[in-house]
């Protein structure tokens, strides 16, 4: 017998509500700052299969192709390294899945099976500026203003994503790992994102459905990957250039350097 | 499709004071979040053996579960 609050309900009434404990627990976490580069754990949202329901779980931010053989095949991988005869191999950076490369051979399996969303409240970009010097010349390193970007209608969003799952036979257990989807930036992120011009792809619901849900061919994984949400539905608030370090990371600063942003 | 999203927001009367209650779908059924001054909670509607339904915290609280009704009517007069 199964006992809720004291109520005797089903088995099946039972595990969908504990199955709903779990996602509130996701729901809380999403309120913390996640960077990337600690290859954190971070709710997802994903097909149950066979069914038209979704589940939150959580995956590890950076995404492992099944082919790496072992812990060292994944620090060499992610870190980069020097090979035998001195020859530097660059890291791979998995964070993001560029629209352009989710057909390639890193991807291509994740991107037509294992498509997921990515939950957010607001994501970080830097602008990158060019200032003058104390000497009256422009320093060679531009200085760095970040923002928080978030989408005015909603208080989350859904990032496209895709994700792989990693075994590790030095513990036996299998690491499902995940990727963003990310898209040539809109006229506002060109602005903040300027060094590279790259946005999330942000899917409205009826793509984030179809991302999930539906049997894609090729050519709509590639359409839906590139979907560019529109600069008049971001809104962008500059922070403070140690916001991670502030008691109120997301405080809006005004800097005198970097040039007011358009958002048309 | 709101999947898993955060999507209508209303208010509901809780001993003479307002509190907002966020209507959210997750994994299939509808949550409502209360938000008090320093903490929220999740209520669903749930059903029992023989078919009555009832509203419960989620996770299970039974520090809570005395006003936990009250609430669940609340949300009921007021939702959308």
């Amino acid at each position: 017998m199964c006992y809720y609050n004291g109520r005797l309900i089903t088995r099946q009434e039972y595990d969908e509500l504990k199955s709903l404990e779990k996602a509130v627990a996701f729901l809380n976490e999403e309120l913390t700052i996640h960077k990337g580069f600690d290859y954190n754990y971070m709710p997802i949202v994903r097909p149950i299969t066979g069914t038209h329901k979704t589940e939150r779980v959580r995956m590890q931010w950076g995404y492992l192709p099944s082919w790496l053989k072992d812990r060292d095949a994944v620090n060499k991988f992610r870190y980069g390294y020097k090979d035998d005869s001195g020859n530097y191999h660059k890291p791979y950076t998995t964070l993001n899945a560029t629209s352009e490369d989710l057909l390639s051979k890193m991807y291509k399996d994740s991107a037509k099976k294992r498509r997921c969303l990515v939950p957010s409240n607001g994501f970080y970009e830097w602008m990158h500026v060019q200032v003058v010097g104390k000497s009256g010349k422009l320093l060679k390193t531009p200085e760095k203003f970040p923002y928080l970007i978030q989408m005015r209608a909603e208080k989350e969003f859904y990032m496209a994503g895709v994700w792989n799952p990693w075994f590790d036979k030095d513990s036996n257990m299998t690491i499902n790992t995940f990727a963003i989807v990310t898209t040539v930036a809109n006229t506002l992120m060109k602005q903040i994102h300027n060094s590279k011009e790259r946005m999330p792809t942000i899917l409205p619901g009826d793509l984030a459905e179809a991302w999930l849900y539906n049997d894609l061919s090729d050519q709509d994984i590639v359409d839906i990957a590139n979907y560019q949400a529109a600069s008049a539905e971001m809104i962008a608030t500059p922070l403070d250039k140690d916001f991670l370090k502030k008691d109120n990371p997301h405080e809006r600063i005004i800097y005198n350097e970097p040039p007011e942003l358009v958002y048309g | 499709m709101n999947p898993n999203g955060e999507s209508k927001t209303f208010f509901i009367e809780y001993n003479e004071k307002q509190y907002e209650c966020i209507q959210i779908e997750m994994n299939g059924r509808i949550l409502y979040k209360i938000k008090f001054p320093n903490s929220y909670i999740y209520l669903t509607e749930a059903i029992t053996k023989k078919g009555e339904r009832f509203w419960t915290s989620v996770p299970q609280d039974y520090k809570i579960s005395h006003i936990v009704p009250e609430l669940g009517k609340q949300i009921e007069n007021k939702k959308i």
